[in-house]
């Protein structure tokens, strides 16, 4: 009797020891044990590998830091861990993780105010340096999705850079024709979902919007969007500004694209030495960046030919990752698109222009954020 | 190392823990006084050397004073220079220079050192030692091993108490470890991790933001808020690091002496810091106040006495300037509520002496966090700026951090405690059940706010 009242005393009392006990434990054996990542994707970085002791590495420091970061990149169900901080976060009501919004409905962007001089000073280099050929030069800058989607934005959300009025002094300061897609963007945004729910990129209506301000400012036909033949690459998309995020509960993208023509079709991928019959690299569709479907990232040069165009033209894209899902819309005009990523691409664009006699158009395609942290800007000329 | 990183929950903790309970009560001493010293090297192996010096320094003192009673005196002074040295040299010589140079144009080349960790904490525990074996407080400890493990012992070492030898001298030698005082140790660690991983850390960000911002520009609401976040903050911080020291030490059979005693709810500033980091304002007012003369001398003298030992209270806290104003600034408050303010506090209804003595603490916390004058000025009167109240940001952080902040003032005074000890009687078995579940869900949550520390997603882009 006396021991039976003294267990059920005890009891409660043991759950809770013992249980952190365990744990603190066990995962120390389990992270030795388990299999281990070298890459987390969706930080897109290295995990810290095994540290090594030598007495400098001890003496400097080194050694403890590196045993820290191993036992957090490595400990186990770190995604999970991760992703359970920030929902218990959300539930207390915080609306920004690192630089994204919670907004209703989707993530959106907190951009830092843009640094725009360099931007337009090697605008107009471009610019004078291809004065003397008949290309035409075009600009567009597309606006992030805070701007596009403002009022899903969270309330009374602090700090946000009038992206609109910096795009309008960036036209009214260099020579070249202007773009306004912002405008359209914003005009369409209901019709349509112009952006990625979980991803900082425009979508397939996005990107048509800046297709038909494009053809309708350099003077030619752009097709209708039934036309395009819109077909579905995955219905798992979980981009970038989730990565920022994290929480699991959130409905994955659907990444849509144009439908290319069957044949006549060659992509080449300069730097890479590479050819293949299909600017779509499905490889990419089972990896976490799923985004880089479209002309398999981003590359120093890649050329798309359209041996079937009826168009002896062709256009040369100066660009940031936003160009890569709008390329397959212009296929039909041109008969090669050029597509340059000046971060990985060191000759001058303009020189390149100057080789290449059927260049008859070039364009200039930037999202407002890479002004900020794009480094192949300070290299356009 | 600190107690909240991963090394040290999961590498650090289960070894030791494991070694400490396997081996024989005579090695206990040995396995934590190697742990310590593991403890304290991590990170930073080269100021151990310093640690070990003070350790032999006041070691030797004891014994000498024993041994040469005519001659204690030069061994005190000896104890007290050794470790006034110290510190002045590692923790204030890089500011004296400096200023040094300010003030007469000197170039003088100023020393580049990195604070030796904990310093400010071993050098009074052993300082202490010494004044006690000196006063005949204390018996002399001759084993230096149980001397060292004293010195060293990591739950304390590096963020207080500042336990004097008069406490645990004597379970040094004998202690009681057993399953009670684990279980009960261990809640009280977990306690500490929650108050510092899950509120300190939370609320943390608000003030930070504002400290990169800059103060320019900010509503007054915005500042506000800015430093309640931080006056929460560094109590939940500062307490909870107690709360896991006094846990862990009860685990391995230790009694350390209570730190905090909810000093926002007191009702005087006085009071205030009855209740703030008491291990530390007990031990200013022992070795410095009352040989100083205490307040049993006149008028004049004691308020020499306050100002001073306010004045090396609030420099003790950090190598720079507005740490000894922000001690003087309490030293002069202390200084009214006594002469001035007594008859008209006891008169008051104590919610307004609740009001008043918050708003003083976070003005306190103003200058607590500015080592410019300017930054400090411009913060409190931007607190007070009615042409720019409330912005954007202020409602932002208002809508984010309103639960949280609620959450927080709650849990500064004693309302949940006493909550679940009223409902102890009748809810006795739901309490049971709920109480370990929610110690667990805690915990994990915890763990995975430390463990998301280390989750930095890279830009997007991919380079």
């Amino acid at each position: 009797m006396q021991k039976k009242i003294m267990q059920k005393k005890i009891m409660p009392k043991l759950i809770m020891p013992i249980t952190v006990a365990a744990l603190i434990l066990l995962v120390p054996v389990l992270i030795i044990v388990l299999p281990k990542k070298d890459f987390s994707e969706n930080e897109n970085r290295m995990l810290q590998k095994v540290p090594v002791v030598t007495l400098n590495n001890i003496k400097e420091g080194v050694f403890s830091d590196e045993v820290e970061k191993y036992v957090s990149d490595h400990f186990p169900l770190r995604d999970e861990l991760v992703s359970l901080k920030c929902s218990v976060q959300k539930i207390a009501g915080i609306k920004e993780f690192n630089d994204v919004f919670l907004g209703r409905g989707r993530l959106l962007q907190h951009i830092e105010e843009p640094q725009i001089s360099v931007f337009e000073s090697r605008i107009n280099r471009l610019c004078d340096n291809l004065e003397d050929t008949e290309t035409n030069i075009n600009l567009m800058l597309i606006p992030t999705n805070a701007t596009v989607y403002s009022s899903q934005l969270p309330k009374n959300a602090p700090d946000i850079v009038d992206e609109q009025a910096i795009i309008q002094d960036i036209y009214d300061n260099t020579k070249c024709n202007d773009m306004d897609v912002v405008k359209e963007l914003i005009n369409e945004k209901d019709n349509h979902n112009m952006y990625y729910y979980l991803d900082h990129h425009w979508n397939y209506y996005g990107a048509y919007t800046g297709y038909r301000l494009y053809c309708r400012q350099i003077g030619i036909e752009p097709r209708d969007i039934e036309e395009f033949g819109k077909k579905t690459l995955t219905k798992d998309f979980r981009g970038t500004l989730y990565s920022k995020v994290l929480i699991k509960s959130m409905k994955p993208d659907v990444i849509e694209a144009v439908e290319l023509p069957k044949s006549g079709i060659k992509v080449e991928y300069v730097d890479k030495k590479k050819e293949t019959n299909d600017y779509y690299d499905y490889s990419f569709l089972e990896k976490k960046d799923k985004y880089s479907v479209f002309g398999g990232g981003n590359q120093a040069l890649q050329i798309v030919e359209n041996q079937k165009s009826e168009s002896e033209d062709e256009l040369v894209i100066v660009k940031d990752s936003f160009a890569n899902c709008f390329v397959p819309f212009l296929i039909y005009h041109y008969r090669k698109i050029h597509i340059i990523d000046p971060r990985y691409y060191m000759p001058h664009v303009s020189d390149y222009v100057k080789k290449n006699k059927n260049v008859k158009d070039v364009l200039v395609l930037y999202n407002i954020d890479s002004l900020n942290n794009n480094s192949g800007i300070v290299k356009i000329k | 190392m600190v107690f909240s990183s991963s090394t040290f929950m999961f590498v650090f903790l289960p070894i030791f823990f494991m070694l400490y309970y396997i081996v024989p009560f005579k090695a206990k001493n040995i396995v934590l006084c190697i742990f310590s010293l593991v403890f304290y090297a991590w990170g930073e192996p080269v100021y151990i050397v310093l640690m070990v010096f003070s350790s032999i320094v006041d070691y030797m003192n004891g014994v000498c004073i024993e041994k040469f009673p005519g001659k204690k005196i030069i061994f005190l002074v000896l104890s007290v220079c050794v470790n006034l040295s110290m510190l002045g040299f590692f923790k204030y010589s890089t500011l004296l220079i400096s200023t040094f140079n300010d003030v007469t144009g000197a170039t003088l080349t100023v020393p580049n050192l990195a604070l030796p960790i904990g310093i400010s904490f071993y050098t009074f525990q052993t300082m202490s030692y010494s004044i006690d074996v000196y006063r005949g407080k204390v018996k002399t400890e001759h084993n230096f091993l149980d001397f060292m493990t004293y010195v060293s012992m990591f739950p304390q070492l590096i963020a207080g108490p500042i336990v004097r030898y008069s406490i645990v001298g004597a379970e040094l030698h004998e202690r009681k470890i057993d399953f009670n005082s684990f279980e009960a140790g261990m809640r009280r660690f977990l306690i500490g991790l929650f108050k510092k991983v899950l509120i300190a850390n939370s609320v943390g960000a608000v003030f930070t933001d504002i400290q990169n911002v800059g103060i320019k520009g900010q509503s007054a609401l915005t500042l506000w808020l800015g430093i309640l976040a931080f006056s929460l903050q560094i109590y939940f911080d500062f307490s909870g690091y107690s709360d896991m020291a006094i846990g862990i030490g009860r685990m391995i059979g230790f009694t350390f002496p209570e730190n905090f005693n909810y000093p926002y709810i007191a009702k005087s500033v006085s009071e205030f810091w009855r209740r703030w980091h008491m291990s530390l304002t007990t031990w200013f007012r022992d070795y410095v106040f009352i040989p100083l003369g205490g307040s049993r001398c006149s008028v004049g003298r004691n308020i020499f006495n306050i100002l001073v030992v306010w004045a090396l209270t609030g420099f003790w806290h950090g190598a720079q300037w507005n740490f000894m104003l922000w001690g003087v600034y309490f030293g002069v408050i202390l200084i009214t509520e006594k002469y001035i303010l007594k008859s008209v506090l006891e008169k008051i209804p104590s919610v307004i002496l609740h009001i008043y003595v918050c708003i003083m603490a976070m003005i306190g916390w103003v200058i607590f966090s500015f080592d410019k004058v300017s930054d400090i000025g411009s913060y409190i009167a931007g607190m007070f700026n009615l042409t720019n109240p409330v912005d954007d940001k202020a409602l932002f952080i208002l809508g984010q951090y309103k639960l949280i902040f609620v959450a927080a003032m709650l849990f500064c005074t004693p309302a949940a405690g006493l909550l679940i000890k009223k409902a102890g009687g009748r809810y006795e078995k739901a309490i049971n059940v709920i109480s370990p579940i929610a110690y667990i869900i805690l915990f994990i949550i915890s763990v995975a706010m430390i463990i998301s520390e280390s989750y930095n997603p890279f830009l997007y882009f991919r380079f």
